[in-house]
């Protein structure tokens, strides 16, 4: 694989700029958004219009987009300041930066390996971290073998915390790696967004985590 | 030599804000050469012209602070196989 970063954590919701308000009321950044974008058809993303919004606190990032799917299919529960936040950004404690997201891993021994498999390391029993660097936003991926009943799909807008986002230097080699692994993805679609270039493919772990591939232009 | 492609690479790319004469122990970032954005295609081109592979917990801020760092980083990585 050529996983070199964390790159964010995406949620999908009902008013992404509403949200994007209200995480800089808890101390978050606004980088950049972009209303209406993404209109073309994707399979990820039902082929629906979208407004999305990025934005950083230190060294954490957070993409919100809009949402279209049924709320309480995504798989991730966000942490913020080391707390779960099972409500996502209602509730959002102040001036905590999101540093974590709990997995709800209907198949946790087959999640364990998908996450190293994309460069992660174990750091405690169920937890696990992608090396750290500059490029790198610091996220644990903890592991609840527990979950909840859930319905198997799951798509990258439903609703809540949809997906982790990695910078990849190739995405094809990526897609043909986890693809000989057994891990279904999405097509890799190419677009410009923010003034760069970057192409973009969701990758779907063992219990139905979702995580975006993200291999930016060189220019 | 190297510290001389880098300079190249950083002045031929629009994604980096290079002008001639950045000092080697400059800070690229807090320059305002390179941003965070920057810094990842950089690592990319580098890995692209100089023929190395760059290890994701190898990418600190301590190495890639400024060309001098980075050409250091480069020639070591280079040692490692030679004839690259």
């Amino acid at each position: 694989m050529n996983i070199l970063a964390i790159d964010h954590v995406q949620f999908a919701l009902p008013d992404p700029m509403a949200s994007a308000a209200l995480l800089t009321r808890c101390g978050y950044a606004l980088d950049f958004q972009e209303p209406d974008f993404n209109t073309e058809t994707r399979s990820f993303y039902r082929g629906v219009a979208k407004s999305m919004a990025y934005l950083h606190r230190g060294t954490s990032r957070i993409e919100v987009i809009t949402c279209t799917g049924i709320a309480g299919r995504t798989r991730y529960v966000p942490m913020f300041g080391g707390t779960a936040c099972p409500d996502g950004l209602e509730n959002l404690p102040n001036e905590k930066s999101l540093d974590g997201v709990i997995v709800r891993a209907r198949h946790a021994d087959r999640s364990a390996i998908f996450w190293q498999f994309l460069g992660f390391k174990p750091v405690m029993p169920d937890r696990f971290a992608f090396p750290p660097n500059m490029l790198s936003m610091p996220l644990n991926v903890s592991l609840d073998r527990n979950p909840p009943q859930q319905d198997a799909d799951v798509m990258a807008d439903d609703p809540g915390c949809a997906s982790v986002a990695l910078i990849t230097r190739d995405i094809h080699a990526d897609l043909a790696a986890l693809d000989q692994a057994g891990y279904p993805a999405s097509e890799a679609t190419r677009f410009r967004i923010n003034g760069r270039h970057v192409t973009i493919c969701f990758v779907t772990g063992p219990s139905s985590e979702l995580v975006e591939l993200v291999e930016f232009g060189r220019t | 030599m190297t510290n001389e492609k880098l300079r190249t690479l950083l002045g031929g790319n629009a994604a980096f804000h290079y002008t001639p004469g950045v000092p080697d122990d400059a800070p690229l970032l807090e320059e305002g050469v390179v941003d965070s954005f920057g810094m990842i295609a950089l690592v990319m081109l580098i890995e692209e012209q100089f023929g190395i592979r760059i290890m994701p917990e190898d990418a600190t801020q301590e190495r890639f602070r400024s060309i001098g760092s980075i050409a250091s980083y480069i020639e070591a990585k280079q040692n490692e196989h030679p004839g690259h």
